[in-house]
């Protein structure tokens, strides 16, 4: 066998060298089909590379990436173009041309070039929740992290790491304080569970129910520049639909916002009004007013009230607030109603403000507070400066839009989907133009094309970091073991 | 002379068969091995494995390679599900894991150096890897870890060939550089396994070697590895172990509420094997006759708890052949595995029938009737509830339920095990899909993907919801998975054509009858893995308005099964709104005819009963007057004797059940 590698390397060199471009061929005007559909986007100066296959049939299949200066030659009907090759393509800053050859009925054939417009780098990191589609279990749950600019894919923690058959636990919420990993957090449930906190490499874990508070904090909003964490608390339940596309409905019997001190360990009530279900806060990119929503529930039959929430789930209808605060004194202003959402018999959920504080963009759909499991469920834009709001039609699709994020520069987006499958939640991007407009989205880049296909998670809560999560999954699940949980103290709010 | 050779080569019948063990004894034990395992594996129990190749997943694809080989004892785990896809055709199953239990004995045999007479203890390994898969039950459902059938197995052959091939390397210098490299490559890929090897082959390198110093650098050096690999690998190589579980990586998982002390056991003695076997002199028994009773001794042993050990709970046998049956459409097979149960126990339930009697009429107080009762209840035959589901489906399928749900024989004996594995999870895809619940079906999918893997069975089901609900998107990704298989891309091929072309749904009746019961309006709720109880919810008080006569028909059944009076009658309207009238079926005349002469609401004096069936209630009401009932369970089988095919027995003898 050894004395053939040689020539076998040869041939493989020869093979390799071979692959250039056709120079005769016919023009083909169709849009060439590939998967995923990256053609007419607009990419991140950083991205990984853009693997995709070509889903048309054909003998012969070669393409070209050209950036004017250089090109990259590939032969196949799938591209894995090698990270360093990409990142020469995208060095010149040049929008990238891709050429694809078929070669059909004994002669090649090109088709349109697809441009990939290249714009502002965007943040290197992002982490997600892998989640399976279920309703009640939760065996492996995993918070993980993705470099954006090539495909390493690690854990930052695993719920498998510390349960036990009889003892689970379910991880979320994770989060960090301005696109940074030296602040960060998320939840666990149940089994050695509390809010996690990890401020420069030093965890420590709270529980943030107290006597005055209906629940441990759920949703959080870490404050830009004081020491504090708004929550909602909220009691949360789940049902099935019999008979209906939108598979499960996940809502509140109760919920509040509280806000807790990260220096002192203090948890105070934000909003309580027994007659809203108050969700979902959200900072200001200042820091002097808080974002959230709220659905009005007149309604108190103790515990038939869930009973009634079920029959009438799909009259509860969010609406989205604001509420100054003075992050000095830690005191609030009075609710500002800012989308009468209930009065188009919509409702609206997880409001996100651009880091210049100019967009704020939620989601909305016909009831409820957990649309990703509703499929009429849309991202909107709201211009702060004007006040006008739009559906984000050019980024929107037939099915789920839900949870996004900001990066950090304000350029880019990513959001939750189902529109892939209509089952597993997918991650895709997309450009914030100077217009207000943005581009065509695209899913996140993957080494294997097909990979989103064949994986059986869904992708949950995209968030944005400018670094990775240093600390190891291993060290969290030692501390989880080894540490005490500490009690937040309740104290009255400033007015 | 001549004479006295002959005497001497002849010898007593203890030396003979002492000789014959020494020539032949391998042979003989490996002959045993085949006759017994293999018969008993793809013809007594060719359903069991095909179940469990249907709750495992072998997919020709680098993600799920990927998916499986990237986690502690994933090797191991990739190679048990290779194996486990050929269970689907139980004779090559069988014969696979037939081969592999006698290869086990065989290199156990060559590895530890054991004479051909003794062969019968490289078979222990062998009998234990057999129990440690017949013992499971109904954790089958349950179990966590993938390709748990081979798993044991294969680990330790593995294992074995390495303490062999380490035990050929001459050279400590090469033979110590070995043992290590293996211990923690070895760890990776098959987890506990490679550990035992580690010291088992460490052990023999001690035996080998003269120098004292020597020997303790192996020992420390062994022991240094052997702790230290498994940390090493948690903290470097894997986020889905918790640190308790490194030292039970490739141990098959059956969940902590369903291990037993027989699969702990043999899971224990097998992973100690390599070290005990260390212990073996081949000449510890010279005398024939301690040979022979040794050797039988042992061969009894090994068969005794191989039988003993073999979970033999028959309703968990017929549950899994009719699940298989109406995974295959085979209705009218789901009721004959049914019916021939009752038939082969009608005998012994006879006997103990005739022996509940005898005891009943020694005893003196209620107190120790009520024992006996409890006690004897056992030894009667009695279906799981899950068997009368799965059977009243297939009837409904068969579109005979009203004439012959209640003609089999009723009841709800607990499973033999130590937890009781809910209905939701061993057939509640195939109940929610079949009457006409598609999205609970592919929630129960999605629930035991989550909990206990994906596999073939919840696959097939969650497509089959989605395709039913216009959702083929989704059923497009779980049809991908099942085409890359090596037996289910027929029927995934098959269920494409309805993606592609969702016309051909219209076509096909199997899809039609499902439909015909989705005629509801949707409803938010929770079945709190309670299947039967939502069912009867589900079909009794969801009634829509634009009810199909499918629906009021299989209405009719779940509303007999509570044994309500106004549910009855309240379905029974419904029923004859949408339903032909003239031949009613014998079932509702029978619930009529009880009902109307248990309480008087309702006039039955105008109904056509056909004679048979009040003659039938005459003779019933007549028999009972006559008997002298002293409990219930006395007179259940003399009245099943009589009655076991009519609705009065059921609502009289079949009560306080437990549904699950």
């Amino acid at each position: 066998m050894k004395r053939f590698t040689p020539y076998i390397l040869l041939l493989l060199l020869c093979v390799a060298c071979n692959t250039k471009v056709p120079t005769e061929y016919g023009e083909n005007n169709s849009i060439p089909q590939i998967f995923p559909d990256y053609t007419a986007i607009t990419i991140p100066s950083n991205i990984a590379p853009l693997n995709y296959r070509i889903t048309e049939d054909a003998n012969k299949y070669i393409v070209r990436i050209s950036n004017g200066e250089e090109e990259y030659i590939k032969s196949g009907r799938t591209t894995d173009i090698p990270v360093k090759e990409w990142n020469k393509l995208l060095s010149a800053n040049n929008d990238l041309q891709v050429d694809i050859f078929l070669h059909k009925n004994n002669k090649w054939e090109k088709y349109p070039t697809i441009t990939w417009h290249i714009a502002q780098e965007i943040d290197p990191y992002i982490s997600y929740r892998l989640i399976p589609p279920s309703v009640e279990s939760y065996e492996r749950l995993s918070i993980n992290q993705r470099n954006l600019t090539n495909f390493q894919e690690d854990v930052i923690y695993a719920n498998s790491m510390v349960q036990t058959e009889s003892n689970g636990q379910c991880i979320n919420c994770h989060h960090y304080r301005n696109w940074g990993t030296d602040q960060m957090m998320f939840h666990a449930r149940q089994y050695l569970g509390g809010t996690v906190i990890i401020e420069n490499g030093n965890m420590k874990k709270i529980n943030l129910k107290t006597d005055s508070t209906i629940s441990a904090g759920v949703y959080p909003a870490w404050h830009p520049t004081h020491n504090y964490i708004a929550f909602s608390t909220n009691k949360t339940r789940q049902s099935v639909h019999t008979n209906m596309n939108n598979r499960i409905e996940v809502f509140d019997t109760e919920s509040d916002l509280i806000l807790f001190n990260t220096a002192n360990n203090s948890v105070s009530i934000i909003e309580n009004d027994s007659t809203e279900l108050e969700c979902f806060p959200a900072w200001a990119p200042d820091g002097k007013s808080l974002y959230y929503v709220s659905a009005y529930l007149d309604y108190d039959f103790g515990p038939q009230r869930e009973e009634y929430i079920i029959n009438n789930h799909q009259n509860i209808h969010y609406n989205l607030y604001r509420k100054s605060f003075n992050p000095e004194t830690a005191t609030w202003g009075e609710p500002e109603l800012i989308y009468d959402a209930a009065a188009e018999h919509k409702s609206i959920t997880l409001p996100r403000i651009s880091p210049d504080g100019r967009y704020l963009m939620f989601t909305m759909g016909d009831y409820g507070v957990f649309h990703i499991w509703h499929k009429d469920a849309d991202l909107y834009m709201m211009d702060l400066k004007s006040g006008e709001t739009r559906p984000l039609t050019e980024i929107n699709s037939n099915d789920v839009e839900s949870y996004h994020s900001w990066s950090s520069n304000g350029k880019w987006i990513i959001f939750s989907t189902r529109r892939d499958d209509g089952g597993f939640t997918r991650l895709y991007l997309s450009h914030l133009k100077d217009n207000g407009q943005f581009t065509k989205p695209f899913p996140l880049p993957q080494q294997d094309p097909d990979y989103a296909n064949s994986f059986m998670f869904s992708y949950n809560i995209p968030e944005f970091m400018k670094e990775p999560v240093k600390i190891t999954p291993q060290e969290i699940a030692s501390f989880f073991k080894n540490s005490e949980t500490i009690q937040a103290n309740f104290t009255k709010a400033a007015k | 002379m001549v004479s006295n050779k002959t005497k001497k080569s002849q010898g007593t019948p203890m030396e003979n068969w002492s000789k014959a063990l020494e020539k032949y004894g391998f042979g003989i034990y490996s002959v045993l091995l085949i006759i017994i395992v293999f018969p008993l594996l793809c013809l007594g129990n060719e359903e069991w494995l095909i179940r469990i190749e249907s709750k495992s997943l072998f997919i020709y694809d680098a993600t799920f390679f990927n998916e499986i080989v990237l986690t502690l004892g994933g090797l191991l785990s990739y190679i048990s599900l290779f194996l486990t896809q050929f269970l689907h055709s139980p004779f090559i199953g069988a014969a696979l894991f037939t081969t592999l239990l006698w290869t086990t004995a065989l290199l156990t045999k060559v590895t530890f150096g054991i004479s051909t007479k003794d062969s019968i203890l490289a078979f222990i390994p062998s009998a234990l890897l057999l129990i440690m898969n017949t013992c499971t039950g109904y954790a089958l459902y349950t179990i966590k870890t993938p390709g748990f059938f081979f798993m044991p197995t294969v680990g330790y052959l593995i294992s074995t060939m390495v303490i062999w091939g380490i035990g050929r390397i001459k050279s400590p210098v090469l033979s110590i550089p070995s043992i290590i490299i293996w211990c923690f490559l070895g760890y990776l890929g098959i987890g506990i396994y490679a550990l035992i090897a580690t010291l088992a082959a460490s052990i023999c390198q001690i035996k080998k070697e003269c120098i004292t110093t020597a020997k303790v650098a192996i020992i420390l050096s062994t022991l240094l590895f052997v702790v230290f690999t498994p940390l090493i690998a948690y903290n470097a190589a894997t986020t889905a172990n918790s640190i308790a579980d490194i030292l039970t990586v490739g141990i098959p998982d059956l969940t902590e509420n369903q291990t037993n002390n027989i699969f702990r056991t043999s899971t224990s003695l097998l992973v100690a094997a390599p070290i005990l076997y260390l212990f073996y002199r081949p000449d510890l028994l010279k005398n024939p006759v301690y040979q022979i009773s040794f050797n039988g001794a042992i061969t009894l042993f090994i068969i005794g708890a191989t039988y003993l050990c073999w979970f033999k709970d028959y309703n968990f046998k017929a549950e899994i052949a009719m699940s298989n049956a109406i995974d295959n459409n085979n209705w009218k097979e789901v009721c004959n595995i049914h019916k021939k149960l009752t038939e082969k126990f009608l005998e012994s339930d006879r006997k103990a029938y005739n022996k509940l009697t005898a005891k009943v009429n020694s005893v003196s107080t209620p107190q120790e009737m009520d024992y006996i009762v409890d006690e004897m209840r056992a030894e009667f035959f009695e279906p799981s509830r899950t068997m009368v589901q799965l059977k009243n489906l297939a009837l409904v399928k068969l579109g005979t339920e009203a004439n012959q749900a209640f003609t089999f024989k009723d009841g709800g004996r607990p499973q033999q095990s130590k937890n009781t594995i809910p209905m939701t999870l061993i057939s509640g895809k195939q109940l929610y899909l079949h009457y006409g619940l598609p999205y609970y079906a592919y929630r129960w999918c999605i629930e035991e993907a989550v909990e206990y893997g994906w596999n073939v069975d919840n696959l097939k089901y969650a497509t089959l919801s989605c395709i039913l609900t216009d959702n083929f998107g989704v059923a497009d990704k779980f049809l991908d998975k099942l085409e890359n298989t090596l037996y289910h891309k027929r029927w995934a091929k098959e269920m494409r054509k309805y993606i592609s072309n969702p016309d051909l749904i219209e076509q096909n009746s199997e899809f039609q009858d499902i439909k015909a019961l989705m005629c509801y309006d949707s409803k938010l709720n929770n079945d709190q893995a309670l299947i039967e109880t939502y069912l009867i919810k589900h079909f009794t008080t969801a009634r829509p308005e634009n009810a199909t006569a499918k629906f009021d028909k299989v209405a009719m059944l779940w509303a007999l099964q509570t044994q309500d009076i106004p549910t009855f009658w309240r379905c029974f309207s419904n029923y004859i709104q949408t339903n032909d009238t003239q031949n009613m079926p014998r079932h509702y005349q029978e619930a009529a005819l009880l009902y109307g002469n248990l309480e008087k609401n309702i006039d039955i004096s105008n109904m056509p009963f056909d004679k048979a069936i009040t003659a039938s209630y005459d003779k019933f009401n007549r028999y009972s007057s006559q008997q002298r009932v002293r409990s219930t369970e006395e007179s259940k089988f003399p009245f099943y004797e009589q009655f076991g095919n009519t609705f009065f027995y059921y609502y009289y003898f079949i009560r306080n059940l437990n549904t699950y």
